[in-house]
C-alpha cells in the first residue's frame, strides 16, 4: 500500500470482501483504504468484478466475508438507502436515470437523504415545506449549473444527449450530500476533449464537496490523469496496485491489460 | 322539473361517482405514482365499508355518534389491512403483485361471506342513520352530496399534495427504478407501505361513504369486477394523472346510466340467426360491456398512455410553476 495514513484519515475501508455467486468467485478478498480527499481507480477487463466491487460496498450485495466501514462505521448491516444516508454515492455504468422526470426532478430525488419535511407537514403545505421545498430547487438548480446542465433543467431526463446523462447521475449523486463517491465509467463513450474536460470537472468537485472517489475507468489517458492510486482487479482479485506510473510500468498489467500502447 | 326526482336520480348518481372517484383516485397513487400493480382495491374498500356497517350497527344509540365514529373506524381498519396486504407484498412486483393483492381480496371476500357476524352473502343491511333523522328525502340526497363532495375534495387535496412533496418524489422514483432510488436513500420498505397505507385509507373512506348511504353492503359489492373496473378507470384516465381519473372515472361512470337513460328503448342489430327468425335485436343499454370493451381496445391501441399520459389539468390563467415538468 502507497498510502501510510493512520486510521482516522481513512474514509471508506473494506478489507477482505468476497462474494460468490454460486460457484463463481465474483469478487475474492478485496481490501482497499480509501483516504480523505483522495482519488483511486479501479480498472480491470470485463468480468473482472468491478461493478459487483460497487455494488459490494453500497449495500445492494452483502459480501460473504470481510468487513466494510465508512468513517468508522459498520456497512455491512445497512441496506442500501442507509448507506448512502452513510455518506455514500454511487453512478451506474449503464445509466440510469429516472427518465419520465425531468433534469431538475431527478436532482432532487437525491435530497431524499435530508428532507425534514414530514407526511404531514408535507400534505398541509405549512411554511416549513414551503422553505424546504424552495431550498431544495436552489441547491439542485446550483448542482446543475455546475455541471454545466442550468439550460436543461426543464428537459425530460432521457431527452438529454448521451453525455449530459452522465453529468446528470453525478449531480443526483452530488445531491446525497456524499462524502465517498462511487464512479461507474464516467467517461465511458466521451471523446478525448470531453473526458478531459469530465475530469477537471471532478477534480474541481472534490474540491469543492471535500470528496474522496472511487472510480471504475477503462479509458486509460482519462485514469492515468485522475488518479493517485490504482487497483487492478481480475477474475475477482486485486492482481496488482499502485501509483499509475507503477501500474503502467507493472509488465503483466500492460500486458494483460493495457496492451502496449505507450500511450 | 321536480327538484325531488331530479335528487334522487342526478344526486344518487353524483354521490356513486364520488364514491368510485375516492377509490380511484386512491388506487392511482397505488398503481400509477408507485408502479405498484394492485388488483385489490376493492379489498381495502369492503374493509372500510363492513368497518362502518359494525360500528353502525353496534355502536350503543346508534344515531348521529355512531355515523361520525365509523368513517375514522372505516379508515383505520382499511389502514390496518393496508399494511397487513403491503409488508407481505414489498417483495413483489409486477404480475405476481397483482396476483397477491388480488389474492387477499377475494380471501377477504371469502372471509367476509362465511362470517354470521357480517351477515354472509346477504350481507349487512342497518337503519339508515341519516334519512330517519332527516324529514324529506330532499334534506338526504343534499346531505350526502355534500358527504361525498367533501370526500373527493379532500382526497384529491391530500393526494396531490403528497405527491407534489419530497415524499411523492420519492414514491414516484420507486416507479421509475425501484434499486437506483433506494441508492439515492430512498426507504423501499417505508414508501411502499406508506403507498398501501394511504391509498387503503381512502378506499376505507369510500366505504364508510357507500355503507353508510346505501345503508346495506354485501360482498358482491365488492367483487372482483369492482376491482377491475377502479384498474381499468385509472389506466384509461393515464396512469399516474389524477385529473385522467377524474376524467375516466366519471365517463365510466355515467356512460352505462346515461345509456339507460337516454336510450331505453333502442333496439340495435346485434347477429343473425335463421333459428331466432333472422335479425337478432338487442336493447342498447345491455350492450354496455361489448362497448366498453371496444372502447379499451380502441384507448390501449391508439393511446397506450391513458387519456392524459400521466399530465394533470393546469388553470389557463395560472402560469406552469418551473419545477412542474411532464411527468
Amino acid at each position: 500500500m502507497v498510502s501510510t495514513a493512520s486510521p482516522a484519515q481513512i474514509l471508506l475501508g473494506a478489507r477482505h470482501v468476497s462474494k460468490s455467486f454460486g460457484g463463481l468467485a465474483a469478487v475474492s478478498d478485496f481490501t482497499v483504504d480509501l483516504n480523505e480527499n483522495e482519488i483511486v481507480g479501479l480498472i480491470g477487463p470485463n468480468g473482472a468484478g468491478k461493478t459487483t466491487v460497487f455494488n459490494l460496498l453500497t449495500g445492494v450485495y452483502k459480501p460473504d466475508k470481510g468487513s466494510i466501514e465508512l468513517l468508522g462505521q459498520n456497512l455491512l448491516p445497512l441496506s442500501p438507502d442507509r448507506v448512502t444516508c452513510a455518506g455514500m454515492a454511487r453512478t451506474f455504468q449503464n445509466i440510469r436515470l429516472f427518465k419520465e422526470m425531468t433534469v431538475v426532478e431527478n436532482v432532487k430525488v437525491g435530497f431524499q437523504p435530508h428532507i425534514r419535511s414530514g407526511l404531514l407537514t408535507s400534505v398541509i403545505r405549512g411554511p416549513k415545506f414551503h422553505n424546504e421545498e424552495k431550498s431544495i430547487d436552489e441547491r439542485a438548480r446550483e448542482l446543475l449549473k455546475l455541471l454545466g446542465l442550468g439550460d436543461d433543467a426543464e428537459r425530460l431526463s432521457r431527452n438529454l444527449p448521451y453525455g449530459k446523462q452522465r453529468k446528470l447521475e453525478i449531480a443526483r449523486a452530488l445531491a446525497t450530500r456524499p462524502r465517498v463517491l462511487l464512479l461507474d465509467e464516467p467517461a465511458a463513450g466521451m471523446n478525448e476533449s470531453e473526458s478531459a474536460a469530465l475530469k477537471d470537472l471532478l477534480l474541481q468537485v472534490r474540491e469543492q464537496f471535500k470528496l474522496t472517489l472511487l472510480v471504475i475507468e477503462h479509458h486509460m489517458p482519462f485514469v492515468m490523469g485522475l488518479v493517485s492510486r490504482l487497483l487492478v482487479l481480475d477474475h475477482g482479485c486485486t492482481i496488482a496496485q499502485g501509483t499509475p506510473q507503477e501500474i503502467r510500468c507493472n509488465p503483466a498489467v500492460i500486458e494483460a491489460y493495457l496492451g502496449k500502447d505507450e500511450k | 322539473m321536480d327538484i325531488d326526482r331530479f335528487l334522487s336520480y342526478w344526486g344518487h348518481h353524483t354521490i356513486m361517482v364520488c364514491i368510485w372517484l375516492t377509490l380511484t383516485l386512491s388506487l392511482n397513487l397505488i398503481n400509477g405514482f408507485c408502479g405498484l400493480f394492485s388488483l385489490g382495491h376493492q379489498g381495502f374498500w369492503a374493509v372500510g365499508a363492513y368497518a362502518a356497517a359494525v360500528t353502525v350497527v353496534s355502536f350503543p344509540g346508534g344515531g348521529w355518534p355512531a355515523l361520525l365514529l365509523s368513517f375514522p373506524a372505516a379508515i383505520l381498519a382499511a389502514v390496518l389491512f393496508g399494511i397487513l396486504v403491503g409488508v407481505p407484498c414489498l417483495r413483489l412486483k409486477g404480475d405476481y403483485l397483482a396476483i397477491a393483492t388480488l389474492g387477499f381480496s377475494e380471501i377477504l371476500r371469502n372471509l367476509i361471506q362465511n362470517s354470521e357476524r357480517l351477515g354472509q352473502s346477504l350481507g349487512m343491511s342497518f337503519p339508515n342513520v341519516v334519512r330517519l333523522s332527516v324529514s324529506d328525502r330532499r334534506n338526504f340526497y343534499l346531505i350526502y352530496l355534500v358527504i361525498a363532495i367533501a370526500t373527493v375534495a379532500l382526497t384529491l387535496v391530500v393526494l396531490r399534495n403528497l405527491v407534489h412533496s419530497a415524499h411523492g418524489r420519492a414514491i414516484q422514483a420507486i416507479r421509475d427504478d425501484e434499486r437506483v432510488a433506494e441508492l439515492l436513500g430512498v426507504n423501499l420498505t417505508r414508501y411502499k407501505v406508506l403507498v398501501f397505507a394511504t391509498g387503503a385509507a381512502f378506499a376505507g373512506l369510500a366505504g364508510a361513504l357507500f355503507a353508510n348511504y346505501n345503508s346495506q353492503v354485501t360482498p358482491d359489492d365488492f367483487s372482483f369486477n369492482a376491482g377491475v373496473l377502479m384498474v381499468v378507470m385509472v389506466v384509461l384516465g393515464g396512469m399516474g394523472s389524477f385529473t385522467g381519473t377524474v376524467v375516466a372515472t366519471t365517463l365510466l361512470y355515467f356512460a352505462p346510466v346515461l345509456l339507460a337513460k337516454w336510450l331505453p328503448e333502442t333496439r340495435v342489430p346485434v347477429f343473425y340467426d335463421p333459428t331466432q327468425g333472422g335479425v337478432v335485436y338487442r336493447e342498447l343499454k345491455e350492450l354496455w360491456q361489448v362497448l366498453f370493451s371496444l372502447l379499451l381496445i380502441i384507448v390501449v391501441l391508439v393511446r397506450p398512455q391513458g387519456i392524459m399520459g400521466g399530465r394533470e389539468w393546469k388553470w389557463p390563467w395560472k402560469k406552469r410553476p418551473a419545477t412542474e415538468g411532464a411527468h
